[in-house]
């Protein structure tokens, strides 16, 4: 037997006697489901942000923070990875049942209503079916909605410019504030499939959904809403009630054919036409605007109060929230000027950001609740009515569109210490935010200065914390 | 079909527990192998294998190739291993203390330790070859399939690996050889 030979069978020997022992798989994915049940799951530490020195920032870095956090955070890299699955599929069919209890002991139900809805994510069309057959049809594209009643035979076609979001699943949750909000819960048989679960606390709900691991795409969702006052005649204030919608059923990628999104209501049908069309770019600005770094777009200013700009514009196809977050050691023992005051307190941020999209004008805007009007924000990836362009280009004719170089041309180099993918003129509130082709996909306007965020320390018992994994 | 690790590892990124227990069976004996050199204790193997699954599970997200799974739990196998040496304070350098050791195990022989150490010193890519090979009980087409590396180059890192062992191996026995 050469060296070699025997060399193998000592290994050969070694394994044995290591595979001798127990297998630890079971032990560690038991002590796993505990961690995963009970606690949050800690960042790498490695990728953690060491200090903050100062949690002062603009509006730009801290959408930079908020990107880095999101790519940072375990829960929210998983739901993340579900939206981007999601974003391949253009249409989807689920069943839409919604129904609202007493919050009472016994959990009443009140009342409930059952729904199919199918999804075209082109145009923005929406088709909802109740149980006796009438219908709510909305194109977006079109800024249209016909609304069926079978009962009475009528019909109504309104110009609208909101797309009941309440149904559309797909765009529900692309949404990015979900994914930053994203934590994992434990899993759920569904089908006979163990799905992973997310919560996704909300300004006033929380929406949970399942995923499939097989196709990562989501099977179950649903959307618990407290505390809803007012829904039935006779109701007080104290009579309170909860609303669970649940979204199952679902299939994605289906194929629509054309004539469900029809706007035509059948033929014996009485039609009333209600509304005016949507607000359009030549309405709001009648000459072409132009965008004024550190001050705003036409009459839209920086500052304005979030009621002032839906006067002026309209209502807004879909509004936002976000919330910056912001990793922090543990040995960490003073943030700005206020100190750590025990071991266990941890830093929560006030700040919250509502940002309203108008697909008519391309254009999207974040107010914080103290200053108004802190952020423009003109987007490719809004999806623009028909026939909209964007509004408008900086004085010098850069906007959507312009290449990096020509940027560069125009206003030199860009402030330092951002990523490559953004070109960010700090003193002048202007990002530039760049494609694959290195031309601007999104600009990005801020009043250039600092943005101090407000924040606080709380200790683990008070309230407000994010509601705990279970 | 074998799944690779990217692709199990992919999954397990968005808490597929199966897909991870199948890592965890994947490489167990691998990462055990790690803790038996610094370790050489049964329990304390069995604490620090548990705890590298645990923190490559919270730290999957920090993994930018998901195909270099093998590797990065290694290493995590040796950091922890480290921190458990030190944290009980187990003495390993001389040789009689490791024969001493060694008793509280009946099974893995003072040669069979001085294997494992040698292992240990070997280039990361071999080392996770043999540690596959030989105590995870893959074949060296199942070690191409989970690391993604062309069959050749597996077969070249353990002929090297063997190349290393037997030279090692060599000199420590002419050194006990010496002692004696």
């Amino acid at each position: 037997m050469n060296e070699n030979n025997l060399l193998e069978r000592e290994l050969l020997q070694l394994g044995e006697d290591l595979r001798r022992e127990p297998s630890v798989a079971s032990a560690v994915l038991a002590r796993l489901h505990d961690v995963e049940t009970t606690t949050r799951l800690e960042l790498p530490s490695a990728r953690r942000m060491r200090t903050l020195a100062g949690i002062g920032m603009s509006l730009a870095a801290t959408a930079a923070v908020v990107a880095m956090m999101f790519f940072f955070r375990t829960d929210q890299i998983a739901f993340a990875q579900v939206q981007s699955r999601l974003s391949a599929y253009r249409t989807a069919t689920l069943r839409y049942q919604q129904a609202a209890f007493k919050q009472d002991v016994n959990q009443t139900e009140i009342s409930s209503v059952a729904l199919l809805v199918s999804i075209n994510a082109d145009n923005a069309r929406i088709r909802v079916e109740s149980a006796d057959g009438s219908l709510i049809i909305t194109d977006g594209s079109l800024g249209k909605r016909l609304t069926t009643d079978v009962k009475y035979k009528t019909a109504t076609l309104a110009y609208v410019v909101d797309s009941r979001e309440e149904y559309n699943f797909l765009s529900m949750l692309q949404s990015m504030h979900l994914a930053t909000n994203a934590q994992g819960i434990a899993p759920r048989k569904i089908d006979g499939e163990d799905c992973v679960g997310f919560r996704i606390d909300e300004l006033e709900s929380v929406l949970r959904v399942w995923v499939s691991p097989e196709t990562l795409l989501p099977v179950l969702a649903e959307r618990t809403t407290e505390n809803v006052i007012g829904l039935s005649s006779g109701d007080t204030p104290e009579d309170k009630v909860k609303v669970v919608t649940t979204f199952k059923d679902i299939r994605f990628g289906v194929p629509l054919a054309e004539t469900l999104f029809d706007l035509k209501p059948p033929l014996n049908y009485q039609i009333t036409e209600i509304g005016k069309p949507p607000a359009s770019l030549s309405e709001i600005f009648p000459r072409t605007p132009q965008i004024d770094p550190l001050q705003g777009i036409g009459p839209v200013k920086f500052g304005m109060a979030q009621m002032e700009v839906v006067q002026l514009l309209g209502r807004p196809d879909r509004e936002d929230i976000s919330k910056p977050k912001f990793p922090f050691d543990k040995d960490i023992l003073q943030v700005d000027d206020q100190p750590r005051p025990s071991k266990n307190a941890r830093l929560t941020i006030l700040t919250e950001f509502h940002s309203l999209t108008y697909s008519n004008l391309g254009l999207r805007l974040d107010f914080e609740v103290s200053d108004g009007l802190v952020g423009f924000s003109f987007d490719k990836k809004i999806q623009l009515a028909e026939g909209v362009n964007f509004p408008g280009t900086l004085a010098d004719g850069l906007g959507i569109g312009s290449t990096e170089r020509e940027v560069i041309a125009m206003y030199g180099q860009p402030s330092k210490g951002y990523s490559k993918s953004m070109l960010y003129y700090k003193d002048l509130g202007l990002m530039f935010v760049l494609s694959d082709q290195r031309t601007v996909s999104t600009l990005q306007l801020d009043k250039g200065v600092e943005k101090r965020l407000r924040f606080e320390w709380r200790e683990p018992n008070e309230q407000d914390l994010p509601n705990g994994k279970y | 079909m074998i799944e690779s690790d990217a692709e199990l590892v992919g999954k397990a990124k968005i808490g597929d527990m199966p897909a991870f227990e199948q890592l965890i069976l994947r490489y167990e004996r691998s990462v055990r192998s790690v803790a038996w050199a610094y370790l050489r204790e049964s329990n304390a193997c069995d604490d620090a294998t548990q705890e590298t699954f645990i923190a490559a599970f919270r730290s999957l997200v920090g993994l930018k190739e998901a195909a270099k799974f093998g590797p990065w739990l290694m290493q995590i196998a040796r950091r922890t291993s480290q921190r458990q040496r030190s944290r009980t304070n187990i003495p390993i350098e001389q040789g009689t203390q490791i024969e001493e050791i060694a008793e509280v195990r009946p099974g893995i022989s003072f040669r069979q330790r001085q294997v494992l150490e040698c292992i240990e010193k070997l280039p990361e890519s071999e080392r996770l070859v043999i540690a596959m090979r030989y105590f995870d009980g893959h074949s060296s087409q199942e070690i191409a399939d989970v690391t993604k590396r062309p069959l050749g180059t597996v077969t070249k890192q353990l002929s090297r690996a063997y190349e290393r062992l037997r030279m090692w191996l060599m000199q420590s026995e002419e050194q006990n050889d010496e002692r004696e």
